[in-house]
């Protein structure tokens, strides 16, 4: 199995026939990935790499029975897309664009939990099941099918992890890029509880990096679940964020440093690794998983 | 984006909140008419970007023409704050009963909107105690809830506040939203003899990512004071992020996550990065030939380590890109290049025909590795 993008998932992907878009689709087709039609305003009728394509999100819920998206449509406009979407009432919605405002993401985030659809992004990778495809723009070569869980905050270094992690055999069930803004859909401390109820992950890799609370609130969601979990995290040597005036300092004193961010983690039993590159020995050497199976292919 | 303050007071004043009569001044010739159609006493405003301003003399209040020119003169020649004031802002001097602190926040450590109030205003806001502190989450579609602004300044005894106070909050959602305001902070918010609010200072910042629909402040756009020159050059190019640092070896890489694993790395192996540097998703040869152009434009770099996947995008026009600006520019200092992924092969090519040294594995540690030796051979 695998969480969110399953053998269930019926896409779309809005903004499918724009230059971009169109190159994504054929790449995820490709991949595997059960892509049942487009979605362009105004392109109703024609076809994308052998896809039908539909004006509006609705149609392709009627026509096709889709139950999730995956969205191309570029930062000024993303908004609209995302609530078409919701309004027709999707299940798991993919916001690929980066330079989305941050009001609009806030938005967009408010009605998604108001429906009930899970929002990831926005500035996503997206998300990767290998053996169900991919919703998404990562490289579908270095991700092979095993036992773990990824979650990263970030898009090129978690494709570097996972052909890490590829090389010494490691596999996934589903890898998610929970987005790169500050404000996002979903966030990491969210996925724990599907990929504990998911009876093929047997354990997690984080890919996290300086700022936000988001490695914090994870560490709090894994004390309650028994779930071993690897921890890589960018931006130790990062200057902090510089935020104007006083608001920041009456809000809290939390700097989100990596350091803060792997006591929380260590406290929480997470193996923290100093480099991608010291992932698989802390993986491999790991007791709770000694004669399980996290090689590829566990399937 | 941040606004300076006369910027910040022009938003608040089209959204109907009150800042005090002013006027710009370019010289202490224009500060003494500003002043005097204004009448003495006034107050001499510093419009530098910072934190901070009184304490580092960059306001002062002046009762005449001799000490309005003396002090003009002083706020435009000398460095507040790192900065140099190019205006300026001459303001009446509004004498309050008492000051408060007022707030939106876009905060990202619980990735929510705030609303916050405090009872007390000025640089002594930092000191108050938290049950002071009124801090109500804010839902953007809906906007924020003002019945718990009212229940706590009932429980402070302050409810000759609550009518102009809940007005106010009110108008600055109305200009939080309407700007795209990551921060529209008053500090402090004035509280005048006949009851009625003035914001006497402004600190705003707007959402980089909003600009394009946000014209009104396009001449702030155009200056973007908070950036250093190449920083600016970098948005000019199109990359998504950079930032200058204090070490001596240059960093190249697409994503910000690659950016900052290979600063730590680079830490770790003893080299300082001298900057982050994140492409963006959209590499092509200019831009990779570009970024490259501005990390080399710093004087006695060591060293240049570039960090490149292309999951989809194209990395032989990446290292097209390279190639042009290292054969140009025919530099002398050690660059390492790990490029991985879609064409890696093609692309590793170009880069050896180049000469160029390139660790063609996956961890990134191995080109640390082989620029740290590289930058320890250099004379």
């Amino acid at each position: 199995m695998s969480i969110l993008l399953t053998s269930s998932t019926r896409a779309v992907v809005q903004g499918g026939t724009g230059r971009i878009g169109a190159r994504q689709t054929e790449w995820m087709l490709k991949a595997g990935t059960r892509l049942v039609g487009a979605v362009t305003p105004g392109k109703g009728g024609t076809e994308i790499h052998g896809l039908p394509v539909f004006d509006s999100v609705r149609e392709a819920v009627e026509r096709v029975r889709a139950n999730a998206s995956v969205s191309f449509v570029p930062g000024p406009c993303a908004r609209a897309a995302a609530m078409e979407a919701v309004e027709a009432g999707l299940g798991l919605l993919v916001v690929i664009a980066e330079h989305v405002p941050i009001y609009d993401a806030l938005e967009i985030r408010e009605a998604c939990r108001d429906s009930g659809t899970v929002m990831i992004g926005p500035n996503s990778p997206g998300i990767i099941s290998p053996g169900y495809g991919k919703l998404g723009i990562m490289p579908a070569d270095v991700f092979s099918p095993g036992r773990f869980g990824v979650l990263s905050r970030s898009g090129t270094l978690s494709y570097e992890v996972a052909a890490i992690l590829q090389a010494a055999g490691i596999g996934i069930t589903t890898m998610v890029g929970v987005g790169g803004d500050p404000i996002i859909g979903t966030d990491m401390a969210e996925f724990v509880p599907w990929f504990a109820a998911d009876p093929d992950t047997e354990g997690l890799v984080v890919v996290g990096e300086i700022g936000g609370t988001q490695e914090e609130r994870l560490a709090e969601a894994l004390g309650g679940s028994a779930l071993p979990t690897f921890a890589y995290m960018a931006g130790r040597t990062a200057p902090p964020g510089r935020r104007v005036g006083h608001a920041g300092a009456l809000m809290s004193r939390k700097q989100g440093s990596v350091a803060q961010k792997t006591e929380a983690l260590e406290r929480a039993g997470v193996r923290v690794a100093l480099s991608p590159r010291q992932l698989p020995t802390l993986v491999l050497e790991c007791p709770a998983l000694r004669g399980k199976t996290p090689r590829c292919g566990g399937r | 984006m941040r606004l300076l303050e006369h910027e910040g007071k022009a938003l608040f004043a089209e959204s109907g909140i009150a800042v005090p009569g002013g006027k710009l001044a370019a010289t202490p010739a224009e500060a003494v008419s500003a002043a005097r159609d204004l009448g003495y006493p006034v107050m001499l405003k510093a419009q530098v970007l910072g934190d901070r301003r009184e304490a580092a003399s960059g306001v002062v209040q002046v009762a005449d023409d001799g000490a309005a020119t003396r002090e003009a003169a002083r706020l435009l020649s000398s460095s507040i704050l790192g900065r140099r004031a190019e205006t300026l802002l001459v303001e009446r001097r509004v004498t309050a009963r008492h000051e408060l602190y007022i707030s939106y926040f876009l905060d990202y450590a619980s990735e929510q909107l705030w609303l916050l109030l405090g009872l007390s205003g000025g640089e002594s806001v930092d000191a108050l105690p938290t049950d002071e502190v009124l801090r109500v989450p804010v839902a953007a579609r809906r906007g924020p809830d003002l019945s718990s602004l009212r229940r706590f300044l009932a429980s402070e005894r302050r409810d000759e506040l609550t009518d102009s106070v809940s007005g106010l909050a009110e108008s600055l959602y109305t200009c939080v939203r309407k700007n795209d305001l990551l921060l529209a902070e008053i500090n402090p918010l004035l509280v005048v003899s006949d009851g009625s609010l003035v914001a006497a200072d402004a600190h705003v910042e707007v959402d980089d990512n909003a600009l394009y629909r946000q014209e009104g402040i396009g001449g702030a756009r155009a200056a973007r004071r908070d950036r250093s020159e190449r920083e600016a050059r970098a948005e000019a190019l199109g990359l998504n992020g950079f930032i200058e640092l204090d070490g001596d070896v240059g960093v190249l890489a697409n994503g910000a996550g690659l950016a900052m694993e290979s600063m730590d790395l680079l830490e770790a192996a003893g080299l300082r990065p001298a900057n982050f540097l994140e492409t963006g998703g959209r590499i092509t040869a200019d831009l990779v030939r570009g970024a490259l152009d501005l990390v080399l434009d710093r004087p006695a770099l060591r060293g240049v380590l570039v960090n490149l996947y292309g999951g989809i995008n194209p990395m032989v026009e990446a290292a097209r890109g390279l190639v042009a600006a290292v054969t140009e520019r025919r530099i002398e200092i050690p660059l390492v290049v790990k490029l991985f992924g879609n064409e890696q092969e093609e692309a590793w090519a170009l880069l050896a025909d180049a000469g160029i040294p390139t660790a063609r594995g996956i961890e990134t540690e191995a080109a640390v590795e082989m620029l740290a030796s590289l930058v320890g051979e250099a004379p």
